[in-house]
């Protein structure tokens, strides 16, 4: 009984060690992300975050994939002459120990074709990839405005 | 300036023309973000489509502040960022101003190939009271916006797609139908609507 009992404690260890997220840690860090809904009539919807890179190389996002699109980007919106520029941004890089900020009026997820109605998702799953290996997983909340404001 | 006498009447005439135009000329305005036109500027005559009416000319804009912000629909960042401000702002003003003193809030699509009233009806309603979008084809697009200062342009994307770099300036037209304040970004909210409470007061 008593060998039992160690083994199923034992077993519940490792478990729970398994769950860690020191376990296999992605070397980025994501925090303050959310989802604006694009609004009826629009196309798209936009999506911001900040991001750490923890690692002792320099990463960059190259692609952005999630379940609930069937297209997602970077893209900058910038002033340049007192106008107003979007633009993609193919490979968005980031030095070690730097963190980035994607905000409203600046660098931006940018999310096409949605697979339903983006109004009543409450959530949505992304991963960042750094050309074929996924480098985040982000789930983050559906809001109209920024939530953390 | 070596004759003394001149030197003497030049400085008397700089000291009196400085005491009248200190009583004549009223305190300027301590703003933020915007510019106040003295004069006013007329607008000259414009012909669009509203989703509130299917004629909007000069008279549409009369009665009223208009905030009027240029942009379109398939941008996802900063034009929803800045009707939610604008319209954030308005609700703001709803402690000090009534309702027919707030300023209404124009997009005018710099996009009318894709902006149908259709869809710039729904997209400015999400932003709540006192919303509304305008187009119009071209060249009346072309004539309006040039009238104001304001510049778009297209821009390839890949897969056919395009965007348009659009000016980022806001508007303030006065309830005679004239522009009376411009707003520069970058904008803050606290800064935007401390100067429209000090704009709407001082010369409404």
């Amino acid at each position: 009984m008593k060998i039992v009992l160690s083994l199923v404690t034992s077993l519940m260890v490792f478990a729970i060690v398994g769950c860690s997220p020191g376990e296999d840690a992605s070397p980025i860090s994501v925090a303050d992300g959310w989802i604006r809904p694009a609004p009826p009539g629009a196309v798209a919807s936009a999506g911001y975050f900040t991001m750490t890179n923890h690692s002792a190389s320099a990463m960059q996002v190259t692609s952005v994939r999630s379940d609930d699109f069937g297209r997602v980007e970077v893209h900058e919106t910038r002033m340049q002459d007192g106008a107003m520029q979007m633009r993609a941004v193919p490979a968005l890089k980031i030095a070690p120990d730097t963190t980035i900020s994607l905000a409203p009026g600046g660098l931006h997820l940018m999310l096409f074709d949605p697979r339903g109605d983006v109004t009543e998702l409450e959530r949505v799953r992304l991963t960042l990839y750094d050309g074929e290996r996924p480098i985040a997983d982000l789930d983050l909340p559906v809001s109209a405005r920024n939530p953390y404001e | 300036m070596r004759n003394p006498l001149a030197l003497f009447i030049a400085a008397i005439a700089f000291a009196v023309g400085l005491y009248f135009g200190l009583q004549r000329a009223p305190a300027p305005l301590s703003l933020q973000n915007a510019t106040v036109l003295e004069p006013a500027r007329a607008i000259a005559p414009f012909s669009l489509q509203s989703t509130r009416a299917t004629t909007f000319d000069n008279a549409a804009l009369s009665g009223r502040w208009t905030l009027v912000f240029f942009g379109f629909t398939r941008c996802p960042d900063i034009c929803p960022t800045t009707l939610q401000l604008l319209s954030d702002a308005r609700q703001a003003l709803r402690d000090d101003f009534p309702d027919k003193a707030l300023p209404d809030i124009l997009l005018v699509s710099v996009d009318p190939a894709r902006d149908t009233i259709d869809a710039l009806q729904s997209y400015t309603a999400y932003f709540g009271d006192g919303v509304y979008g305008a187009r119009a084809a071209e060249p009346e697009l072309a004539r309006f916006t040039r009238d104001l200062g304001i510049v778009y342009q297209k821009v390839p994307l890949a897969d056919d797609d395009y965007t348009m770099d659009h000016s980022a300036a806001i508007l303030l037209v006065g309830p005679e139908a004239r522009l009376r304040a411009v707003f520069t970004p970058p904008i803050r909210r606290d800064d935007f609507v401390a100067d429209l409470n000090t704009i709407l007061e001082d010369l409404t």
